[in-house]
Order: structure tokens, then C-alpha cells, then sequence
């Protein structure tokens, strides 16, 4: 288990639990994402306020979960991120694709 | 060539299950003395909770545990898929021909009798860890062999020769295995020469089978559009974008590319980006460096990527350089982080010179090794003469 998930109704509060957010936990990642999605979770709020890396093998499973809820219309926000890890996801442009908030609160306002 | 250096024999890390104290802490300590790390569990239902973190490179477990016992737990580590192919051996005073034979059934590499002697368990266990080892090797040289009869290369040989520009590249896989980046030169004719890279997400063989595919819809629609006599780069990019985007068997896989198209004619280098990092641009006359951003988003993720085109212009000595974020990842204070503006200061001081590559190859690519290089890493630096 990598996410700890905080379900309220149909929105989902995922927090990523480790530093690392790599290769090693990219498929577990994607796959406890791709279960809230299928179990008809509508908004996923990702919290990374433990991750101080991301790699692409991550960020790939990233994308892989966005692409999966697009269809089902399911959102996912990102909150949280370090000054590195958040700078990387704007160099790739990943800022585009995802709503990205400051935390739960600021992302839950927006309900 | 590609290159698949072996595997760095690292420290081997060795789980150990087993209840009986005294008996966990001999073992352990001469599994240290041999030079192996040890994790301890004093039950199964201890080392599941454990293997959901750790990877240790064998598990060493008793036969005799109170709640679960060692068969049991080599059952249901054989029901995860992430941890079922762990070498596993058990090490049990229960020794009857039967329970050996069932122990073995289950995948085991051994069963080992508590009262061997010592040094004999480690030999054992030694052999059985060299032996994986040399499999993994023969098993990469032989991928290697198969790799080069298909002729399938995601990196080149050489740069291409052009009239106004000089172009070097430099590439390292993530531990040497090949893995998700990818450069190819296209040149057209005298005029025209494309230069590309990209990095597919994910590492090692994973990401590497992907590379040919995408090298291959990237090389045909720069075809297909030069044949058009159209050398728009959104264009092209655009029509890569809606080919990965379609492919069903790419659905989960992601890329960055960052495409040039290189003019000898008018020293002009046109740039669109997928989701890569951006370009460092450096101008001789101010010599000053600036960074070049796209707009684009990675290849497959949308149908529309807004993709973007920019023109650099590109006078005698102006030089340029694009590469893929393992150049960025650097180990900190034992983590790990991503950092664009500290790879940019890194290389500064070498930009403007005579021999800029060269300084920079030795002053800092040279200095990525297996112990510091976290992804696959690669650049293309190119010189206007």
C-alpha cells in the first residue's frame, strides 16, 4: 500500500506515504489509483506532502491514471508538492494536465 | 553498440525468518561477517509486513514458526506477484525426505539442514547467489546479441557531419542497462538535418522495447512530412502526438521529445518540445545563457498536445543543448531530488569556450556513475561554426 485514503462520499483523499515516489512503488501506485477510480471515486486529491522525489517511472503512472479517468470522468488534483517536485511537474508541463492546489482544504473548496 | 555493462555486484541484502532467537543472531552475524546485509523477522506474518518494503535478494526461512509456518509462508509469498520471485531457501532441522521434497516443490532453491556446519550454509548460499547472478548476465549478454542482429539502436554510433553546425551527444543508461531515452539524427539533404530526443517513462527493459516503437512513427512522420515538403515542427510533433495517442498498444506509455530542425542555410534552429526539459541557449556575442521553454505536452497524452514552434537564431560560437531529466536527478543528503537550475549552473561555466563539450563531458559527465545516477541520462549539445 502506498496510498492512505481518506474517502469522503465520492471524492478521495490519497496521501502518497513515501519520500520516494519511484520505479520501486510506480505500479503500486497506479494500480491503488486505477482501483479508487474503478470503485467510482469522482475527484482523487493527491496529497504529496511526504514526497520529496519523483522519477519518471512515477510520473509516468501519473499520467496512466489521468489518461484511465479521464473517460470515466474522474478528476485527480495534486496538493502538497515540495518546491522540487512541483517545479519538475511545471518544467514537463504537467501543470497543463493537472489542477494543482496548496492543500486538501484549498482543493476541497473548490467542490 | 549499445552498452550493457554488468551489473555492479553490489551488497547483497538476505532476509532471515526465523523464531528462535539465538539461532537468528548466529546466522546473522555470520551472514555479516560474509558480507551480506541482514533483515530479521521472528515470524512469517512479521517478514510479509516487511517484504511489502524491502527487496532483499533471497529469504532464508525456517520451516518450524508458531501461527505460520515456513510452508505456509512460502505459499503465500508466492501469491504476490511482486515478491514471488525472490529466491527463497529454507533452512529447517525438519529434514525427512517428504518434507524436503515438498519444501523443493514449492520453488525452493534449497532446503539446508540446520546442522550443517556454518561455513558450509554460507558456501551454499554464496554459490546459490553467484549463480543467480550469472544468469542475470548471461541473460542481458544474450538480449544484447539479439538486440544487434535486429539492428534496433535507440542511440547512435555517431553524430552526423554538417556544414555549419557541429553536433555531440552523450548518453548513459540507469545502472547500464539501455533503457527509456532515445536520439536519432535525421539528415534530409545539405540543407536540412533533424536532431531528436526523448525519453520514455520508466526505466530499464521496460521502457526500452517502447523506444523502437516510437522511434519508428517519429522517424516516418518527419518522413512523410519532408516528403511534403512541409517542415512545420508543431506539425510534425502534432502527427507523431495523434499516432501514439491512437496506438493501443502505447496507451500506458508516455514520452518527452524534444525535436530541432537544423537549417545550414540560414544558421536558423527551429525547436518544438513534448513535455521535455527545456533548452539551454547560449549566445557568444552577450555570452549569456538563457532557457527555452515549450508548450507542448508529453507524446500520448492528449489528442491535442499544443504543440508550439521557436526559432533560434543561431550565429558563430551560439550553442545549444537539450537533455532528458536523468541529467537532473542527483542524489542530496542520502534522498533524492530533481534540479534544472543546478545541472544549468553545473554546465555554465563551460559554455562559450572552444572545446565546451569536451569540458563538460570531463568536468561533469564523467562524474555520473552507478552510484550517483538515478534514471537514464542523455544530452545532444550542438555548436554553430
Amino acid at each position: 500500500m502506498i496510498l492512505k485514503v481518506n474517502q469522503i462520499n465520492d471524492v478521495a483523499q490519497a496521501t502518497i506515504l513515501t519520500e520516494e515516489a519511484s520505479l520501486a512503488n510506480a505500479d503500486m501506485f497506479k494500480e491503488e489509483m486505477i482501483t479508487l477510480i474503478v470503485n467510482g471515486t469522482k475527484l482523487i486529491i493527491v496529497s504529496f506532502e511526504n514526497v520529496n522525489y519523483i522519477d519518471s517511472s512515477f510520473l509516468g503512472s501519473l499520467v496512466v491514471a489521468l489518461k484511465y479517468a479521464m473517460p470515466r470522468k474522474t478528476d485527480i488534483y495534486l496538493v502538497a508538492l515540495k518546491p522540487d517536485v512541483k517545479n519538475l511537474l511545471t518544467l514537463i508541463r504537467m501543470d497543463k494536465v493537472f489542477k494543482i492546489f496548496k492543500n486538501y482544504e484549498q482543493a476541497m473548496e473548490t467542490l | 553498440m549499445i552498452s550493457f555493462p554488468d551489473p555492479p555486484s553490489k551488497v547483497k541484502t538476505i532476509l532471515i525468518v526465523e523464531d528462535n532467537l539465538l539461532f537468528r543472531k548466529i546466522i546473522e552475524s555470520s551472514l555479516k561477517k560474509a558480507g551480506y546485509t541482514c533483515l530479521l523477522s521472528d515470524s512469517a506474518t512479521e517478514a510479509l509486513v516487511l517484504l511489502e518494503k524491502e527487496m532483499p535478494d533471497l529469504i532464508l526461512s525456517d520451516y518450524d514458526m508458531p501461527e505460520i509456518n515456513g510452508f505456509d509462508f512460502r505459499q503465500t509469498v508466492l501469491l504476490i506477484p511482486k515478491i514471488r520471485d525472490i529466491p527463497f531457501v529454507f533452512l529447517t532441522s525438519f529434514t525427512d525426505d517428504s518434507m524436503m521434497l515438498e519444501g523443493l516443490n514449492m520453488n525452493a532453491l534449497d532446503y539446508i539442514n540446520k546442522e550443517t556446519p556454518m561455513p558450509v550454509i554460507i558456501s551454499k548460499l554464496n554459490n546459490i547467489i553467484k549463480s543467480l547472478e550469472n544468469e542475470h548476465i548471461r541473460s542481458i549478454r544474450e538480449l544484447r546479441i539479439a538486440a544487434e542482429t535486429l539492428n534496433v539502436k535507440s542511440v547512435p554510433e555517431t553524430s552526423p557531419e554538417l556544414q555549419s553546425f557541429r553536433i555531440h551527444f552523450w548518453h548513459k543508461g540507469y545502472l547500464g542497462y539501455p533503457g527509456g531515452d532515445f536520439i536519432d539524427f535525421i539528415k534530409v539533404d545539405e540543407r536540412y538535418c533533424f536532431a531528436l530526443l526523448g525519453d520514455i517513462m520508466g526505466k530499464k527493459w521496460k521502457a526500452w522495447f517502447f523506444t523502437f516503437g516510437f522511434l519508428s512513427y517519429i522517424r516516418a512522420a518527419i518522413r512523410f512530412c519532408v516528403l511534403d515538403n512541409d517542415f512545420t515542427l508543431k506539425t510534425i510533433v502534432q502527427k507523431i502526438n495523434k499516432l501514439v495517442y491512437l496506438d493501443e498498444s502505447l496507451q500506458n506509455i508516455l514520452s518527452s521529445l524534444s525535436l530541432l530542425l537544423l537549417d545550414n542555410q540560414t544558421g536558423q534552429i527551429s525547436y518544438t518540445g513534448a513535455g521535455d526539459l527545456p533548452l539551454i541557449s547560449f549566445d557568444s556575442e552577450r555570452q549569456s545563457a538563457t532557457t527555452v521553454l515549450s508548450s507542448g505536452l508529453l507524446l500520448g497524452l492528449l489528442e491535442d498536445g499544443f504543440y508550439d514552434e521557436q526559432i533560434i537564431q543561431m550565429k558563430s560560437g551560439d550553442q545549444l543543448a537539450i537533455f532528458t531529466d536523468g541529467m537532473i536527478d542527483i542524489p542530496s543528503n542520502g534522498s533524492k531530488k530533481s534540479d534544472y537550475p543546478f545541472f544549468v549552473e553545473k554546465i555554465r561555466p563551460y559554455l562559450g569556450k572552444s572545446k565546451s563539450f569536451d569540458l563538460i563531458k570531463t568536468n561533469v559527465l564523467d562524474q555520473i556513475n552507478d552510484s550517483n545516477q538515478m534514471d537514464d541520462a542523455s544530452i545532444i549539445f550542438i555548436e554553430k561554426q
